[in-house]
């Protein structure tokens, strides 16, 4: 075990300070965007000064992590190897979706030529060049609403900008959340978030570095392959049912968005008893893997 | 060629008696006497021939008598006249009234062309026998006399025929007839330095239009006039603003009251009449007296409903007026408040529309019925002036043309989206709409009558939940499971 200096203090300071200012930024726009006659966290007035302080802040910021990232090199980091991107993101995949729970190591080694998996690199490229400027950009026209256009497409000039801000702010909220918990998976579930606070990663099992072939290293005594618990009938009846109605829930949104008269039995179905069939078929995923494993642990399965 | 026609002969007695006594050399002594001239004069038949037209020489003495001219004698005027020889003059020259009256212009400031006039001859307008007569030029305290406030109207009617028409119609008149000392006369008005004939420019001409008006109608000592309550603030009106500027083409009192033929706003063939108010406003005012004559109100007032508010029931008249009387509680039960409206003027709406008995009157909903679908009422009657959903709106000018409710834009999306303060608020109305939406009721709030836009977001906010819930609920059973099987590890 050894520790590599991974995160430098501009670095550092840049990333708590975009995590505090992104999440003022979520709570008090998710307060306005659903702010009614009693405030939802905060009154509407300190909302959008706490947002309009916040997104002014994170843009400074912003241009001070675009400027480190290039002069301190930083950013090769983030590029991935696109030849393989596809294979690499599925290995990284099913890290995440199954050898996770069997505790097996990151298939991607982390050191000083690979401070990201490739799931990582492809990430924090769309959210830190894509997502972060577009938001940044969409608000700052929203500061400025009288320099929009009067019409875009048959709609109000700063409508589209709003819809936009409001769209990728929630991608940014969903890759918050998904990132602190991917935060966790660390050898102890607070080892990331340490090293993001004194800059120091440990590697792991230095010895089996492999920078791009994953190898497998069985930590657990249980040796039967870990994908087998969920390859039973309740988690994969439960994957199917989630599966087809997450895709029929957003098939049908994008249908209702173009319906001119809203349709309340469809939309019953659609925002109601999908999501309900979803979360049960998500529930029986999991409830499928447990009865699995505890049958397995029972012997009344060989492995 | 003169010659004298005597029709009876008693006439050439007497001719030849004068020339008798005027051969004895008396008749120096004879000629300069009024009666000598009008022994002959006052014969009514009395005619010569003049440039081929025959013209009387007729002079009626009891008419000269009771002229101001009565202490002069006839030669002091006709000057140079030979009683001896006929005609008396060889070359008959009119009279020059300006011998005497030397300074015309002190009092005839009225027609400044006769400044420059000789006093001799000339047109009627600066001819003074236009106006004043012959022999029978009266003293200023006659009461025939032009200079008397009954009389200037007919004495400048004579060549003004169209003023006169236009002013026997007017209420100043009207006032002469009562004998009022106050009411102006021609000759009142026409003494400011009002007319194109002054050779000022339009904007001095205006001014001093409007400070004549305004010494009688605000400024009076003789007289308080009735109208003084309603013009205290004019001189801070637009148009009072842009006239002290010195905009030629901002409108004064005549523009809108007329000139000659003012008359009383209650009379149908007023100009500023209830319903002529548009088209008296409409000579600026084009566009918008356009838009109005096509709004809902424009179509009520053309129809006759004596309610229909004109332009001036919200712009004021002379100024910006305080608002009709209105009982606070009309606001407060309509949940309106007071100062935000009368801040953005709504309150000239709220005085009609939220009046139960005139609404009811019309089978129109009052602002509280018409607004019942509307949550956060009272915010919204804060932020949003009625005038912003209830005219055809083009940002940044508003209409006049207010529609009927059926045409009534719910613009929510344009407001709406224009800066985050509107925003929030179509958000709160779009949680109570999907509310409602869950709950079976609303499908026709969601119809057509709702912007398409907006309705989107309810899809978007529902959508955006639901992946929110999926990504959670996956990363709380990820997280169960990995500490599921960690456990005892």
């Amino acid at each position: 075990m050894r520790k590599i200096y991974f995160y430098p203090i501009w670095l550092r300071i840049w990333h708590l300070l975009n995590a505090l200012l992104m999440l003022l930024l979520i709570l008090s726009g998710i307060s306005m965007h659903y702010s009614a006659t009693s405030s939802l966290l905060f009154p509407f007035k300190t909302g959008m000064l706490i947002h309009n302080i916040s997104g002014i802040l994170l843009t400074i910021n912003y241009i001070f992590y675009f400027i480190m990232n290039i002069i301190s090199g930083n950013i090769k980091y983030y590029v991935p190897i696109f030849k393989r991107i596809m294979s690499d993101l599925w290995i990284q995949a099913k890290y995440y979706l199954l050898d996770i729970f069997a505790r097996k190591p990151h298939p991607f080694k982390i050191n000083e030529k690979r401070k990201f998996n490739p799931l990582q690199q492809i990430t924090y490229l769309g959210v830190m060049y894509f997502l972060v400027p577009i938001i940044i950009l969409s608000g700052w026209a929203l500061l400025f609403p009288e320099l929009a256009p009067d019409e875009i497409l048959g709609m109000g000039g700063v409508w589209p900008m709003a819809i936009i801000h409001a769209i990728v702010g929630f991608f940014l909220t969903i890759f918050m959340v998904g990132h602190i918990y991917l935060g966790t998976t660390g050898e102890h579930p607070s080892e990331y978030f340490q090293a993001m606070i004194t800059g120091y990663h440990i590697v792991h099992n230095e010895q089996k570095e492999e920078i791009i072939a994953p190898q497998f290293e069985e930590t657990s005594e249980q040796t039967y392959n870990f994908s087998l618990i969920f390859k039973n009938p309740i988690t994969i009846a439960g994957g199917t049912i989630s599966v087809i109605s997450f895709t029929l829930i957003i098939v049908l949104a994008i249908i209702d968005l173009f319906r001119e008269n809203p349709n309340p039995l469809m939309s019953t179905i659609n925002y109601i008893i999908l999501p309900v069939i979803l979360f049960i078929g998500l529930i029986l995923m999991a409830i499928g893997a447990i009865l699995k494993h505890r049958s397995i642990l029972k012997g009344n399965e060989v492995t | 060629m003169f010659i004298y026609i005597n029709k009876e002969r008693e006439k050439m007695d007497k001719f030849n008696t004068i020339l008798f006594l005027l051969v004895l050399g008396l008749g120096r002594i004879y000629a300069q006497s009024n009666e000598v001239c009008l022994d002959c004069h006052n014969d009514p038949t009395l005619e010569m021939d003049k440039n081929g037209q025959t013209v009387s020489i007729y002079v009626n003495k009891s008419i000269f008598l009771q002229s101001a001219h009565n202490k002069l004698k006839c030669i002091d005027c006709h000057k140079g006249f030979n009683p001896d020889e006929i005609p008396h003059k060889a070359n008959i020259t009119p009279i020059n009234c300006k011998e005497c009256h030397k300074a015309p212009m002190d009092k005839h400031i009225f027609h400044p062309q006769i400044a420059m006039a000789d006093g001799v001859g000339g047109s009627p307008d600066v001819n003074c026998k236009g106006c004043h007569g012959h022999h029978e030029v009266k003293t200023s305290q006659s009461p025939s006399s032009p200079i008397n406030f009954l009389n200037s109207t007919n004495y400048c009617g004579k060549c003004h025929t169209k003023e006169k028409e236009d002013h026997l119609k007017s209420v100043h008149y009207v006032q002469l007839q009562r004998n009022n000392p106050n009411a102006p006369t021609c000759i009142y008005c026409h003494s400011n330095k009002l007319t194109p004939n002054w050779k000022l420019d339009m904007a001095t001409l205006k001014k001093n239009q409007e400070k004549l008006c305004l010494d009688c109608h605000l400024r009076s000592t003789i007289e308080q006039s009735q109208f003084a309550k309603s013009l205290i603030n004019y001189d801070s009106s637009v148009h009072g603003q842009a006239i002290a500027r010195g905009n030629s083409n901002a409108a004064i009192c005549t523009d809108c009251h007329g000139t000659h033929d003012l008359e009383r706003a209650s009379s149908p063939t007023s100009k500023i009449y209830r319903t002529n108010v548009p088209n008296i406003c409409s000579q600026c005012h084009l566009p918008i007296s356009q838009e109005y004559s096509i709004s809902i109100h424009g179509v009520a007032l053309t129809k006759g409903n004596p309610d229909a508010p004109t332009c001036t029931f919200c712009h004021g008249e002379h100024n910006i007026n305080p608002v009709v009387y209105a009982p606070r509680r009309m606001f407060s039960d309509n949940h309106i408040n007071f100062d935000v409206v009368m801040r953005t003027k709504m309150v000239y709406c709220v005085v009609c529309h939220a009046n139960e008995t005139m609404m009811k009157k019309y089978k129109i909903l009052t602002t509280n019925q018409a607004h019942n679908w509307l949550p956060e009422l009272s915010t919204h009657y804060e932020t949003v002036r009625c005038i912003d959903c209830h005219s055809s709106y083009r940002p940044p000018n508003l209409s006049h043309n207010i529609l009927p409710p059926s045409q009534t834009i719910k613009k929510c999306e344009e407001c709406h989206n224009r800066n985050s303060v509107l925003m929030s608020t179509l958000y709160k109305h779009e949680r109570a709409v999907s509310r409602q939406k869950y709950g079976f009721i609303n499908g026709t709030l969601l119809s057509d009558a709702y912007v398409v836009g907006s309705t989107r977001n309810i899809i978007l906010d529902t959508l955006s939940l639901i992946i929110f819930g999926v990504v959670i609920v996956v990363l709380l059973l990820h997280g169960f499971l990995r500490w599921y099987f960690y456990r005892g590890k």
